[in-house]
């Protein structure tokens, strides 16, 4: 009798164990049809890692000096180049506004793709604990964009290769919602 | 922070030596023709992983002492790989992969240096 039930118990746990194997894959099988869903970056400012530094996704800014100002965009894998762009142009519009500028030059502009390798990993319970068992890598592509800009001091008229903010700010802020 | 990050005098001192060697560096402070500002705009790092690539972005902009004239202003986009193959902690490839990036980056600026004619011994 308490041979079988020892067995019943026995049985019972791994069961047990196989249950919760299946429900690790499924919840891992959820977040990456989660991942393969995510939508493109928006305007919104990128986040430091507190642990790295490391920038999320999004746009950040810097003085380069007196009056030139550098706005990096990066994007997700679902971001296409000419919206990391578009983010970058919207994020110098209101850059110029904040300065107490209404037009701002374009110095320089560039979009690249750039890599970044994510390691693949398998989750496994070993010894009643979910852990991550790296499987391999893949390596995504991230679009970046980069606009250097100068605000204008306000001046009678404005060269014909300045762009309004309120313009840019307009046209721009529908478009990427 | 757990990565190492790239500065401004660490990027200037870089190429201070990279252009001294290929013989670019005026010897004189005062008298040279040229005037070189450069900017790290950015070092895209990722944030964790076997394999790590770190793009750098640098502005480069070279203007003529004698009139003002800008004869090259550019950002120069440079990557590099490191991986397990070339160290074991994360930090150490990190680093690598940082100082691979900068040093590709000089190097294609260098290469766009030479492209311009630019007279040896004449940048500040």
């Amino acid at each position: 009798m308490l041979m079988r039930l020892l067995c019943e118990v026995s049985i019972a746990q791994k069961t047990m164990s196989a249950i919760k194997g299946l429900i690790g894959s499924i919840i891992i099988l959820i977040i990456l049809g989660l991942v393969g869903c995510v939508r493109p970056t928006g305007y919104t400012k990128s986040a430091s890692s507190f642990l790295t530094g490391v920038k999320g996704y999004g746009y950040s800014d810097k003085r380069i000096n007196d009056d030139e100002f550098s706005i990096v965009v990066l994007g997700n894998p679902s971001t296409s180049k000419a919206r990391a762009a578009e983010i970058a142009l919207l994020r110098a519009a209101h850059l110029t506004k904040e300065q107490g500028r209404t037009n701002f030059v374009i110095i320089k502009q560039k979009t690249e793709t750039t890599e970044k390798a994510v390691t693949m990993s398998v989750p496994l319970f070993v010894g009643g604990v979910l852990v991550p068992v790296p499987v391999g890598e893949r390596t995504d592509k991230e679009p970046m964009a980069i606009l250097l800009i100068r605000p204008l001091p306000p001046q009678p008229a404005y060269p014909p290769d300045a762009l309004n903010a309120a313009e840019v700010i307009e046209h721009l802020t529908k478009h990427l919602e | 922070m757990l990565w190492s990050k790239v500065g401004t005098n660490e990027l200037h001192e870089a190429l201070r030596l990279s252009l001294s060697q290929y013989g670019f560096l005026s010897t004189s402070d005062v008298a040279a023709p040229f005037r070189l500002e450069v900017f790290l705009i950015e070092l895209k790092q990722p944030p964790g992983g076997y394999t790590l690539i770190v793009t750098s972005f640098i502005r480069y902009k070279l203007t003529r002492s004698r009139d003002d004239q800008v004869v090259y202003d550019d950002v120069i986009t440079a990557s590099y790989k490191a991986t397990m193959d070339d160290a074991f902690a994360a930090i150490h490839r990190m680093k690598l992969a940082n100082e691979g990036s900068i040093r590709a980056n000089i190097a294609a600026f260098l290469q766009h240096l030479h492209s311009l004619n630019i007279t040896k011994s004449l940048i500040q």
